[in-house]
């Protein structure tokens, strides 16, 4: 294993018969956002779940921020996660939810609360901490997991689908702060459909395609190796359509 | 006023949510033992137990004079327990809230309401039909011919569709007047219970009232005269006249009244039921709720600072502890027999607020640990290195209601009639037990977690297994109880010190070795756990 914030080797998972990932092997600098992309159930949430030690890899090994990812008790001191579902608890207020969720961590609101407050003050949610959050609207729990996620400043932070339920605003404020994030050496491993982000924001992408890793690279890399004879017009998109498709026709 | 396209989609629907839930028992093996079980119990083993009345009884409604008396009760019972169950499957209608999008969209409301009605109807009554039929098979067999039972069963059968869909109506009622009134979750949560515990008290009085004690269950059983009565017997002759009843003028509009009321009754409830599914049902949430800081002494530890917000979020929403409801009727019971005996009241109650208190602060938050976080489960697993301070935090969150009970009301409770000793003693027991008793509830609780959302008492969530509730229940009130009785006996028949003295060290040993086991057992268990386990 070398100095990567994320590494694997030969991580796959099996439920039954199934193959959810193929001895997949990462390795995702430290301070970059790494774009994890892939068409429905080709194993990105597996995969995230794995490397958060959620669920136990069936072969194969991994680190995150120099953890075995299957020791869990030391990982969680490393790692944020935003997962597809905001973990939340409604009948509490943003604010108590965040404090909850420092309290988790055995941090003092004290430590986290100038950071936590920083980022909902950014994601305009600052007004709104001291409502329960069964009145808040989808985009507004998702910046309150988006917060609880990273306000501990975590090593690696993992976000499935960061900008969903978002409004444009908000979503471009959000992308500006994962940009931040990276640029404080966190390492952000991003999950989204939405590619336009991943080629705004991702230093680096990887396309996961029926559980293995079918390409990886720079955004402008991936799209150069597959753009039909040069096309000046070709994007992210493009890319991720002809990869996928290649693979579902083979 | 339903059309006939509204019948076609009413029972579109009904058809279709009976084959889901059949779908959804037929999937879960343990679900269908269960109901296997029950089916074989109420329809095999009950009317075996009860052939002797039974055919007695048939053999009384073919002689000289018919039972119109005890007919007349069991009808008043079937309209009873048919308002019981049409009131109660009118209130529970949670998953309206998942599927109520598309079917406010696709149908009109008032078939959704005929729908929803029919197939609920249909799932509230269908374990009583074939005890219903059997037993009326046994009546038959007793009166020599299917006359009997056949008037007895229409008899029956129109009480107790009657009771439905009045029951039906109140329910709907009752859930509209909360929607109009924007009543907060704690307020909703305590009406609920309010009307429940009406219910079971009024059952209670209505049961002692028409049953006296001397009552033969067979043929005797007649109607008080505070009840309608009169009316409903005269309206039983109208259905044993083929048995040879004198039918009277006021039977025959009785019975025609209760005949028009089921039709009447169902229109209203299908009126009560539209008026709810569209109204805005959305209003749990108030949206405006202060921030509570931490108060002391939850300040001290990290779980401690876990069980004030197992606290506050119960505050907040007292339905998701409502699995507690059987330990409540169970208090109640007792407390029911306790009111006619003032004597039994002044002894027995001290300690059996000490037993409560151990029982609910095992039940309220350590019989599905973790099970219940389902949904924040990425959020814990992520963020704590055991899951240690979780399970601690909910020791103390249940520690903390169970202390009010078994201390705050069992010792001022204690103190007129008994010696200081006592007092101290019950105290000292009832401070172990509301900790010990959580702890070991975990231990059953990390044995058989849920995590599959079902509904139940009204509430859609991942609830402790029923087994593990109940099995907690009387598990936990007798090693209550045991130390409840120790206690009394050291004070008030402490002749015998050393055996006493063994007896505590006994007891207190089971008593810490189960919750120590307990508590060890669903740490290691959930520090081993991956959502896979899900």
């Amino acid at each position: 294993m070398t100095d990567a914030a994320i590494e694997t080797r030969a991580l796959s998972k099996r439920y039954g018969s199934t193959t959810a990932v193929r001895s997949l092997d990462l390795e995702v600098p430290q301070g970059v956002v790494y774009g994890f992309l892939g068409p429905n159930g080709a194993g990105k949430t597996t995969t995230m779940r794995m490397l958060t030690g959620l669920i136990e890899p069936t072969e194969g090994q991994g680190t995150v921020a120099d953890t075995d990812i299957e020791d869990r008790r030391a990982l969680v001191d490393r790692i944020g996660l935003l997962p597809e579902e905001p973990p939340l608890y409604n009948e509490l207020t943003g604010r108590e939810q965040l404090q909850f969720a420092a309290d988790l961590r055995n941090r003092s609101w004290d430590e986290v609360a100038d950071r936590a407050v920083g980022i909902c003050e950014a994601l305009d949610l600052a007004a709104d901490l001291d409502r329960r959050i069964d009145g808040y609207s989808k985009g507004m729990r998702r910046k309150t997991a988006f917060t609880q996620a990273v306000m501990h400043d975590p090593a690696v932070v993992f976000l499935d689908e960061p900008t969903s339920g978002l409004d444009p605003r908000a979503a471009k404020t959000l992308r500006e702060l994962i940009v931040d994030l990276a640029s404080e050496d966190t390492t952000v491993f991003l999950s989204t459909h939405i590619l336009p982000v991943v080629e705004e924001i991702a230093d680096r992408v990887g396309v996961l395609y029926d559980g293995r890793l079918v390409a990886e690279g720079s955004p402008e890399g991936l799209v150069g190796q597959t753009a039909e004879d040069g096309a000046a017009d070709a994007d992210l998109e493009d890319a991720f359509l002809e990869l996928t498709e290649e693979r579902a026709t083979a | 006023m339903l059309r006939r396209s509204d019948l076609r989609d009413a029972w579109l629907l009904a058809r279709v949510e009976l084959a889901a839930t059949w779908r959804r028992i037929s999937d879960d093996r343990r679900q269908l033992a269960g109901i296997g079980l029950g089916v074989l119990q109420f329809a095999v083993v009950l009317p075996a137990l009860f052939f002797a009345q039974a055919t007695a009884f048939g053999r009384d409604l073919t002689g000289a004079t018919p039972p119109v008396g005890t007919v007349g009760a069991l009808c008043l019972g079937a309209a009873v327990a048919g308002v019981y169950l049409g009131s109660m499957s009118a209130i529970s209608q949670n998953r309206i809230g998942s599927v109520g999008p598309l079917i406010r969209t696709s149908v009109p409301p008032a078939a959704v309401s005929a729908g929803r009605i029919a197939s609920e109807t249909v799932q509230g009554t269908v374990l009583f039909v074939v005890p219903t039929l059997a037993t009326l098979v046994e009546i038959g067999i007793g009166a020599g011919g299917p006359l009997a039972p056949l008037s007895l069963g229409v008899g029956l059968f129109v009480f107790v569709i009657a009771g439905l869909f009045l029951g039906r109506t109140l329910g709907a009622a009752a859930r509209y007047a909360g929607v109009l009134a924007r009543l907060s979750a704690p307020a909703k949560a305590v009406g609920f219970l309010v009307v429940m515990v009406g219910i079971f008290l009024g059952s209670q009085a209505a049961i002692q009232a028409v049953l006296p004690e001397d009552a033969d269950f067979g043929v005797s059983v007649s109607i008080p005269a505070f009840l309608p009565g009169e009316p409903i017997q005269a309206a039983v002759t109208v259905l044993l006249a083929p048995l040879g009843a004198d039918v009277r003028p006021l039977g025959v509009a009785a019975l025609a009244a209760v005949v028009v009321a089921v039709p009447l009754f169902l229109a209203a409830a299908v009126r009560a039921e539209t008026a709810v599914l569209l109204a805005d049902t959305d209003d749990d949430s108030t949206g405006e709720s202060e921030t509570r800081s931490v108060p002391w002494p939850f300040t001290v530890t990290p779980a401690a600072r876990v069980a004030f917000r197992h606290l506050l979020r119960t505050a907040r929403d007292p339905k998701s502890v409502f699995h507690v409801l059987p330990v409540v009727f169970g208090g109640l019971g007792a407390s029911v027999t306790w009111l006619g005996q003032p004597d039994l009241a002044y002894t027995m109650a001290p300690p059996a607020m000490v037993v409560l208190g151990a029982v609910l602060a095992g039940v309220l938050y350590c019989l599905n640990p973790l099970g219940d976080d389902r949904d924040q489960l990425p959020l814990l697993m992520t963020s704590v290195r055991s899951t240690g301070v979780l399970l601690r935090g909910r020791i103390l969150a249940g520690a903390a209601v169970g202390v009010v009970f078994a201390v705050g009301l069992g010792t001022p409770l204690a103190v007129p009639g008994n010696p200081p000793g006592y007092v101290a003693l019950q105290t000292a027991l009832a401070v172990v037990l509301v900790v010990a008793s959580p702890a070991t509830a975990l231990g059953l609780g990390a044995f058989a977690p849920k995590f599959e959302r079902r509904e139940h008492l009204n509430v859609e969530r991942a609830h402790p297994s029923q087994r593990a509730t109940m099995g907690f229940m009387f598990g936990g009130t007798a090693v209550a109880g045991a130390g409840a009785f120790l206690a009394w006996w050291t004070v008030h028949r402490g002749s015998r010190p050393l055996l006493i003295a063994g007896g505590w060290v006994g007891y207190l040993a089971v008593v810490v070795a189960l919750a120590v086991l307990g508590y060890r057992y669903a740490v290691r268990r959930f520090d081993a756990f991956t959502l896979d386990d899900v």
